[in-house]
């Protein structure tokens, strides 16, 4: 039972490799979904290039946030600055949950976003000049994601 | 400042100056000219008018040409163009310049000429080339393909399936006709090429004994020579054809100079066809013709001056119960870019309101908060500024820049309020790269907020949010009772609005521990009023209770606010993580490299997202929480007979 009370760090680290890797997961799938869209809309028009793009990059952004969020939080666990290992059981559960909003906030909306602008994707086929609510409609769903991140972010600030 | 009065236009001119007409019409602007259909519906206007024929056809296929040919030069004489098209100017004589506009359309005729022909070369090209490939395996025979028989023998072309086993072949052949051979010129992942010479009288026999291996004769009817001859000429075609090509791309490429009188074209072709589609919705009986249609009430007195020089009859009346005129806003120069925001939403019905004054002022607040950046808020003003000043963009693109300047502005001074610069920019290059040298006063001031900070202390932005909020709220509902004594429903605008007001004091009361008695009335007062307009008594009493539901969704409105605060920390958080990743490299050269590169990509980063993001959330706010109190949408935009061009801008004459 002596490991478990030794292993505050260890749970903590739990929670930074969640955020980081469930935001990544979601955003390489949605990244995905929506460069599968864009290449179909490639083969006909690839002018559209540039649109496509812009499109495929919206829902990449959640990586990016579990990113930040896994940083700060071996920022805040004092990894970074040599001074972690002194942490106990209870913190560091307090520091693995502070990191679950953005994992599991960001491995789905991730994809929902993924998805959204994939229709996007064959907006811009069919009627380019309305490109800009397909980005929009993208958009709405990375409100969800930043609060995720916020959530975090705020739990870590103040743990 | 205001949705504009349209007139209902009915006119009847001769026919002979329907053209001069249409382009004094064009030239005002301010008409639009409705379908005639109901008109047609009733025998007795059937009995004297019909629908005028058009050139729309023609001219549209005009303007096809045009647009081939500018496609045409982007790819033979390509110009870098940039991000956005400079217009020039272009006065408006010139513009109607019938003689520039046959020079252009005879220039674009020459270079779609070209263009058929260079399609014709590819034709010939590809027939060419299948040619060739056709003719390819049988150069190792090197006979005369014309040959086909001598005195005793027949030749005979023949391919087989590549799975053929050739001597198997043979075997078959010797059997059924022992006075033939079969010669292979080759094979490939395909087919089997064989040449089959037998006696004139054994042809029927050797055919029938290679029937079972699929074999297909190949006839070179128009063929002389041998095959290595006659591919030896194809290529020799073919790089005429080349040739021919290069000299026809590079006779497009001579017209690059037509570019921008194409252009120009381009623009006067498209308001011919929109002249065109204008004749096409005119009524005629040959002499005179009818035209019906709605006037933007701004413009009134040029119309009619206009109109008095030709020989015609009009009336302009005010519009009928039942009529849906269209909706023009009419805002001045400096307010237009809202109609960015509200066009995106929906336009306001004709009886409604203009909203643009209305979200104004809490569109450019709201944005500003939740960016709140004093650094951002110069960057989105100088490029909006930059890209305004250098291209002069028009409608859409042109609102949006200048918006884009004032969001530039409130995200400087809300920045100011609460200490934003690049996050947190300040503190961190002050720790890490001048350790012991102590900020100035009024900077250390400026980083810990003016009003609040809102990492430091969300609470306080919490709190802010839900205030504006509330003020955003409250406005919209003062705006309905505006509308209700406008429209002469004052008192039910009031009974509307008013009980909520009271419930709301109510709460405060309960809230600051003076009971819950004026909570109680209120509650009393909304079941009473708010069921109002429902028949029956149980209706209205149903009507009222529901009304109590009706607490949830402004619950639910006043906590939306709270993307106002929750934006405003994003912005905040993602800058400051940055600068602190940047700092990873401490204060060596290293380090500062690191710091610049980090600083670069992820301000950039942030402010891309954050822009899209509280672009969407400030207008969602409008749209769902401001525009629910009093918003009437539905409007149709007024879309009059008017120049709208692409590549130029028309100089007034004076």
């Amino acid at each position: 039972m002596e490991f478990l009370v030794d292993c505050g760090l260890q749970v903590a680290v739990i929670g930074a490799t969640l955020a980081v890797g469930l935001a990544c997961a979601g955003s390489g799938r949605g990244v995905g979904i929506v460069g599968e869209a864009a290449a179909g809309v490639l083969s006909e028009d690839p002018n559209k290039f540039a649109q496509c793009l812009i499109l495929q990059i919206i829902p990449g952004t959640q990586g990016l946030y579990g990113l930040v969020i896994w940083f700060f939080a071996l920022f805040q666990m004092g990894i970074l600055g040599g001074t972690a290992a002194d942490m106990t059981i209870a913190q560091g559960i307090g520091y693995c949950f502070a990191c679950l909003p953005m994992g599991i906030g960001g491995y789905f909306t991730a994809i929902a976003q993924g998805r959204c602008a994939a229709a996007g994707i064959s907006l811009v086929a069919k009627r380019p000049e309305e490109m800009s609510k397909g980005i929009i409609m993208a958009i709405m769903v990375e409100f969800y994601a930043i609060l995720c991140l916020l959530a975090s972010f705020l739990m870590l600030f103040f743990l | 400042m205001a949705i504009v009065q349209m007139k209902r236009l009915r006119l009847i001119a001769l026919s002979a100056e329907q053209s001069d007409l249409l382009a004094r019409l064009l030239h005002i602007g301010c008409v639009e000219v409705t379908e005639t259909d109901n008109k047609l519906a009733d025998p007795k206007w059937a009995a004297l008018l019909k629908r005028e024929s058009t050139d729309l056809g023609d001219v549209k296929a005009q303007t096809n040409a045009v647009s081939a040919a500018l496609a045409a030069l982007k790819k033979y004489a390509p110009v870098k163009a940039g991000l956005f098209i400079k217009r020039s100017s272009i006065s408006e004589k010139e513009f109607l310049s019938v003689q520039a506009r046959t020079q252009a359309l005879d220039a674009a005729s020459q270079i779609n000429q070209r263009i058929q022909k260079i399609a014709q070369t590819h034709t010939q090209e590809n027939r060419l080339i299948a040619r060739r490939a056709a003719l390819q395996p049988w150069v190792p025979l090197g006979l005369p393909l014309e040959l086909t028989e001598t005195q005793a023998a027949k030749l005979t072309y023949l391919t087989f399936p590549a799975a053929a086993d050739p001597a198997a072949l043979r075997a078959a052949l010797a059997e059924a006709a022992p006075m033939a051979e079969l010669f292979q010129a080759g094979g490939d992942k395909e087919l089997l090429y064989f040449l089959l010479i037998c006696h004139k009288e054994q042809q029927q026999q050797a055919l029938e004994g290679l029937k079972p291996f699929s074999a297909s004769t190949v006839s070179f009817k128009d063929f002389s020579g041998s095959p290595a001859e006659n591919i030896a000429a194809i290529e020799k075609e073919l790089e005429h054809i080349g040739q021919e090509r290069t000299k026809l791309e590079e006779e497009i490429t001579s017209f690059a100079d037509w570019r921008k009188p194409l252009q120009v074209t381009m623009d006067r072709m498209n308001q011919e066809v929109s002249k065109a589609a204008v004749r096409e919705k005119m009524l005629t009986d040959g002499t005179v013709v009818f035209l019906e249609g709605w006037a933007a009430g701004t413009q009134l007195e040029e119309l009619q001056r206009e109109l008095g020089r030709f020989t015609c009859a009009y009336e302009l009346a005010d519009p009928e119960e039942g009529d849906t005129p269209p909706t023009l806003l009419k805002n001045p120069k400096w307010m237009q870019c809202m109609n960015m925001v509200t066009e995106m939403y929906s336009l306001p019905a004709y009886n409604g309101i203009d909203p643009n004054p209305l979200i104004f002022f809490f569109y450019i607040f709201f944005f500003g908060f939740m960016f709140a950046d004093v650094a951002y808020g110069i960057i989105i003003f100088a490029i909006s500024l930059a890209i305004t000043k250098i291209y002069h963009p028009k409608k859409t693109m042109g609102y949006m820049f200048q918006l884009g300047q004032y969001l530039g502005i409130s995200t400087f001074i809300c920045g100011i309020f609460t200490g934003g610069f690049f996050g947190n920019l300040l503190e961190v290059v002050y720790d890490t790269f001048l350790p012991g040298v102590a900020m100035p006063g009024w900077m250390a001031t400026f980083c810990s907020g003016i009003a609040f900070s809102p990492v430091a202390s969300p609470m306080t932005a919490l709190l802010a949010a839900v205030c504006i909020g509330a003020v955003h709220l409250l406005t919209g509902q003062i705006i309905h009772i505006y509308m209700g004594f406008r429209d002469g429903e004052g008192v039910d605008a009031l009974l509307d609005v008013v009980p909520w007001w009271i419930v709301f004091a109510g709460i405060a009361l309960l809230a600051l521990g003076m009971g819950p008695v004026v909570l109680i009335i209120s509650a009393l007062s909304l079941v009473l009023t708010q069921g109002r307009h429902e028949k029956t008594f149980f209706k209205k009493l149903f009507g009222g209770l529901r009304s109590l539901y009706d607490i949830t969704s402004w619950l639910s409105d006043i906590l939306s606010y709270s993307r106002l605060m929750a934006l405003m920390l994003a912005t905040s958080v993602i800058a400051q993580v940055f600068n602190t990743l940047g700092t990873l490299g401490g204060r060596t050269v290293f380090g500062v490299i690191l710091f610049v590169v980090v600083f670069l990509i992820g301000h950039v980063f942030n402010i891309g997202v954050n822009l899209i993001g509280t672009y969407v959330h400030a207008a969602r706010l409008q749209y769902l929480e401001f525009f629910s109190k009093f918003y009437k949408e539905g409007g149709i935009p007024f879309r009059p007979l008017k120049y709208d061009t692409k590549y130029v801008d028309i100089e007034e004459e004076k």
